[in-house]
């Protein structure tokens, strides 16, 4: 037996350390070689050949003499796991670079979910564009928190937005420590007459004396209103820098110069900077040069705002308000019994219905977002499901789950990012093409703008999907354990089977949600539209018209407008045309009346107001209105002719409801003279009721009509009035014979605007509809995810049971059976997402109150409606997997086990 | 042949495995894996001895001489708890891995 410790250290060189554990390391060694010598020996090897290969085995490496030198110790290197950060930043960069390797790579996949992601980010960033600029920015002026617009209202007749009478307007504004300060304006028709140009029309307020201070604003030329508080005066304007530029040239000099208005010279006494036209789109402010004062309560014409004192409520407003509206009305009941007042903040004054229109729709978008991330997530989680290999080799080969975590968020960042330029695209291009086809003028558009604001929101959208459809599948996809991979169908896969399916129940439920929102609406809208306002459109054209009264006076205006009347007439381009100072849908003057033996003009101080409105002959036929008995207006009712008027049905049943003859009445015209605008030519005041007419709206689209007298307009004329022509042929051509008849009676007369008819009775419900439309296409999108997502997940489940499917098919049962197998599947899911979307549209519906009209929150028809669509829907969407279930060939499937 | 790469990280668990049936001997378990895997793995006393020797260092498991009659004495290496959660992991993950490898390079696992 050869010395086996002599020839290893022979082999193995001098550095064998003499450490303990390194010589029983060397003793086992030894003992190694000898046992396989012996092996060798035993197999027949001859011994020097056997101690040499002995030998070798043992001391082949050559490491193990370095080892040994080393004592043991072996050097402390960690080979990098692939797939682990090697410490450096190069791994996210890596990352980022694999993810879009991998999104190129699945252009399908990539686009949908981009596709999905990008319309709801999309119609997110879209209704927050419109909603930040017409809602959320604060209006232009200082503290404008604290403007609010001051209304009167009539709670029991449902009037809550009456303009305000000038005097009582003075006892608000006098109330103490309630407002800092208060103004009031009135909209007089204004005609601008001078030698630089055409007469044009001209936006005109005339406001009290603090108007410009009370808003905040000061003329950038100019001093504006004289500052003492002198009601006679000089007829002051101050104007805008729209009108400034376009009609003055933008004449440094035109402070003190004098021009005309109506005919009466003004003195313009500065020029507001650009953008202000408050209130509406007004050009021109005047200053009132009456005493309000000395005016009449009953008398609700005057806009009002006021700036609230410093530390006072909304809240605390208006219970002061109500305080003071109730002493007046104790005060003064004849005028003011069931009035009071209210105030609202300015910028819902000036935001409307687009307040909760836009909030509406913006929580639809969010809605329609959230689905589209769900829809997105169940795209990741089914391909988590399909990338386990990819995964498990890369924990196996050692990264960590916070690095696959990681992976799988960046991918998730790169598909919200790329989704949100997508959607940005999609929302800029959708908002300019919907201002620019919108029907509706829409407040504050002149703020809509993709600004720092909407890219905040874009990179926000970004962040908030990313964490909604991108958390959930990068969890579920690093715990991929090893474990789950190995047993393929085992339980891994069910517990994402079971994500995924509550991820559809909920895009049913949130578009079931969405889907009643605007089931609401719709129902909404074609109520507003069934009412009737008592008038309807036929292609009319509404032109508007003013004379300059010191030119005409009474009885040339009344003259005036029989001429223009008759001429139009005769024009062959005119089919017809008719006259009144005030549209369907408007509140007419409010003044006392009487009726002979019946009604006193006034009784123990108690008088009777009905709205008065002067008409010309055939207007109600062009107004679209109904004639319930006796005649409408003729010609011959003029300032020579028997005074006559004609009764809206309120008043019939509210002031002659027992009484057979109502045609004969007489009725007692207690006004001479209404303002600076109208005025009664014929002396009597008892006017025979020579007609009835069915109710037309003249208090908004929605309230009932109150009572109504219509005067003729030959009778009882206006400066102002509104045409009403019905085009022979083209619209063009009505315009331009009213206005050759307008020049040829007096050429210095400009046309007002000229607007179609239907547009001024429609435009109360343009904001609904358009809202409407904007809902049905947001909830139409979101079922469209929903049901892709149901069908994926379908399509997903027939593809794993598979073999389960083709066992049950070997086994006897039928394709129907199958068929009804998945099908039952799909409407479950179709069901419980139906039931919890009808619970989220319950609690929902309250908060689209603010826009319904005519039907409840839960109402049961649209709701019911909603879910058979879904389920129908459902149904439809659960058959094609269903088929190709009930299509397998069950020997093919086993075959393939 | 398997390369030196994939042998020098499968040797340890395969000495944990065998170690798993009773504690043995250096040459044994040389033996057992070239006898066991019918010679495709193979172990050199150059690289077992030192390898046992990191073993015992993480603990997992315990080398002790023993003396038997008209022999000389062997050490004798047996599993510790440690080493046998060790063995459980890797049999885990060795296991997994193949299956991944498998599906992916689509190679059926036994």
């Amino acid at each position: 037996m050869p010395d086996w410790a002599r020839l290893l250290g022979e082999r193995l060189g001098e550095r064998i350390a003499s450490d303990a554990r390194v010589s029983d390391v060397l003793e086992e060694l030894e003992q190694h070689v000898e046992d396989r010598y012996r092996e060798l020996r035993g197999q027949g090897v001859p011994p020097d050949e056997a101690r040499d290969r002995a030998l070798a085995e043992a001391t082949s490496d050559r490491a193990l003499g370095k080892w040994l030198g080393r004592g043991g110790r072996s050097k402390k290197v960690r080979p990098i796991p692939p797939g682990e950060n090697g410490g450096s930043g190069t791994g996210l960069l890596h990352d980022v670079r694999y993810a879009v390797r991998l999104m190129r790579h699945s252009p399908g996949f990539t686009a949908a979910a981009v596709a999905a992601l990008g319309l709801g980010a999309g119609a997110a960033i879209g209704v927050y564009t419109l909603l930040q600029a017409v809602v959320l920015r604060p209006l232009p002026y200082p503290e404008p928190d604290r403007l609010v617009r001051l209304w009167e209202a009539k709670p029991a007749e449902g009037l809550l937005h009456e303009r305000v009478s000038p005097v009582t307007f003075l006892d608000y504004r006098a109330a103490p420590g309630l407002f800092e300060d208060a103004a009031a304006w009135w909209v007089p028709e204004v005609n601008l007459v001078d030698d630089l140009g055409e007469p044009i029309r001209v936006a005109t307020v005339s406001a009290t004396g603090n108007f410009f201070d009370l808003m905040g604003i000061s003329p950038v030329l100019g001093p504006g209103f004289a500052r003492d508080s002198a009601l006679e005066g000089d007829a002051e304007a101050v104007i805008s820098d729209r009108l400034w530029r376009t009609r003055f040239g933008a004449s440094p000099d035109i402070v003190g110069r004098s021009i005309r208005l109506n005919g009466l010279p003004h003195e313009v006494m500065g020029v507001m900077p650009p953008g202000f036209h408050f209130p509406d789109e007004t050009d021109l402010w005047t200053r009132i040069s009456w005493n309000l004062a000395e005016h009449s309560r009953e008398a609700h014409f005057m806009g009002a705002v006021a700036r609230l004192g410093p530390d006072v409520t909304l809240e605390g407003a208006n219970v002061a308000v109500r305080t003071v509206g109730d002493r007046v009305a104790r005060d003064f009941p004849q005028t003011n019994e069931g009035w009071n007042a209210r105030v609202v903040p300015l910028v819902d004054e000036v935001v409307g219905v687009f307040r909760p229109g836009l909030i509406a729709l913006f929580g639809a978008a969010g809605l329609l977002l959230l689905i589209a991330c769900m829809n997105v997530a169940n795209l990741l989680l089914a391909r988590a499901g399909a990338r386990q290999g990819e995964f498990a080799v890369r924990a196996a080969l050692g990264a960590s789950r916070k690095r696959l975590m990681r992976q799988f968020l960046i991918e998730s960042v790169l598909l919200a990012t790329a989704a949100s330029v997508v959607g940005f695209v999609i929302a800029t291009f959708v908002v300019r093409g919907f201002l620019a086809w919108s029907p509706i003028e829409i407040p504050r558009a002149d703020g809509i703008a993709i600004d720092a604001g909407v890219l905040m929101f874009t990179l926000a959208v970004i962040g908030i999907t990313t964490v909604v459809f991108g958390v959930v599948p990068a969890a579920q996809a690093s715990r991929v354990n090893l474990q789950s991979v190995l047993r393929e169908t085992s339980r891994g896969q069910v517990a994402g089977h079971r994500g995924r399916s509550a991820l559809v129940i909920s895009e049913i439920a949130l578009s079931v949600a969405l889907l009643s929102g605007a089931g609401l609406l719709v129902r909404s809208v074609s109520a507003l539209l069934a009412e009737d306002i008592g008038a309807s459109a036929a292609g009319e054209l509404v032109i508007d018209m003013q004379l300059p009264q010191l030119q005409y006076g009474w009885h040339g205006s009344g003259g005036f407008y029989g001429q223009l009347l008759a001429d139009l007439r005769d024009d062959p381009r005119v089919a017809g045309v008719a006259a009144a100072n005030f549209l369907p849908l408007e509140t007419g003057w409010r003044v006392p009346f009487g009726i002979a033996g019946l009604v006193p003009l006034e009784q123990d101080g108690q008088e009777h107001i009905a709205q008065y409105h002067s008409v010309s002959e055939s207007f109600f036929d062009a107004a679209g209105a109904r004639l319930i008995e006796g005649r409408g207006f003729t010609a011959r009712d003029d300032s020579t002719g028997r005074p006559v008027v004609v009764v809206n049905r309120t008043f019939v049943e509210r002031f002659l409801p027992d009484t057979d003859a109502v045609l004969g009445r007489t009725l007692l015209v207690g006004a001479h003279q209404i303002g600076p605008l109208g005025r009664r030519l014929v002396e009597s005041e008892a006017h025979e009721i020579v007609g009835v007419v069915a109710d037309i709206r003249n208090t908004g689209f929605t309230a009932p009509a109150e009572p109504a007298v219509y005067t003729s307009f030959r009778q009882f004329p206006f400066f102002q009035a509104y045409l009403l022509v019905q085009p022979a042929s083209t619209p063009e051509a009505a315009v331009s014979a009213v206005r050759d008849a307008v020049r040829r009676l007096d050429p210095g007369l400009p046309l007002g605007s000229v607007q179609p008819y239907d547009r001024v009775l429609g435009a109360a419900t343009d904001a609904n509809r358009v809202i409407m439309l904007l809902m049905l296409v947001f909830s139409g999108m979101a079922l469209l995810l929903a049901v892709i997502g149901l069908y994926g997940i379908l399509s997903y489940t027939v593809s794993m049971r598979r073999r389960e499917i083709g066992i049950r098919l070997a086994l006897g049962a039928r394709a129907r059976d199958v068929l009804a197998m998945v099908v039952r599947y799909g409407l479950l899911l179709g069901v419980l997402g139906v039931v919890l979307g009808l619970m989220l549209a319950g609690a929902a519906g309250r908060a689209l109150s603010g826009l319904l009209f005519d039907v409840s929150p839960l109402d049961a028809l649209t709701l019911g409606a909603v879910a058979v669509l879904v389920l129908a829907v459902t149904l439809a969407a659960a058959f094609a997997p269903a088929r190709r279930a009930a299509a397998t060939d069950p020997i093919r499937t086993l075959r393939q086990e | 042949m398997f390369d030196r790469e994939l042998r020098k990280g499968t040797t340890p668990f395969l000495i944990l495995a065998l170690l798993e049936v009773e504690p043995r001997h250096g040459y044994e378990i040389s033996r057992l894996i070239e006898l066991q895997s019918r010679g495709v793995l193979r172990v050199h006393a150059a690289s077992l001895y030192p390898l046992l020797y990191r073993m015992e260092k993480r603990g997992w498991i315990t080398g002790r001489w023993v003396e038997k009659p008209g022999e000389r004495r062997r050490r004798y290496y047996r599993l510790t708890a440690a080493g046998r959660r060790a063995l459980d992991a890797q049999r885990h993950q060795w296991m997994e891995f193949a299956a991944a490898v498998g599906r992916i390079a689509g190679v059926a696992h036994a």
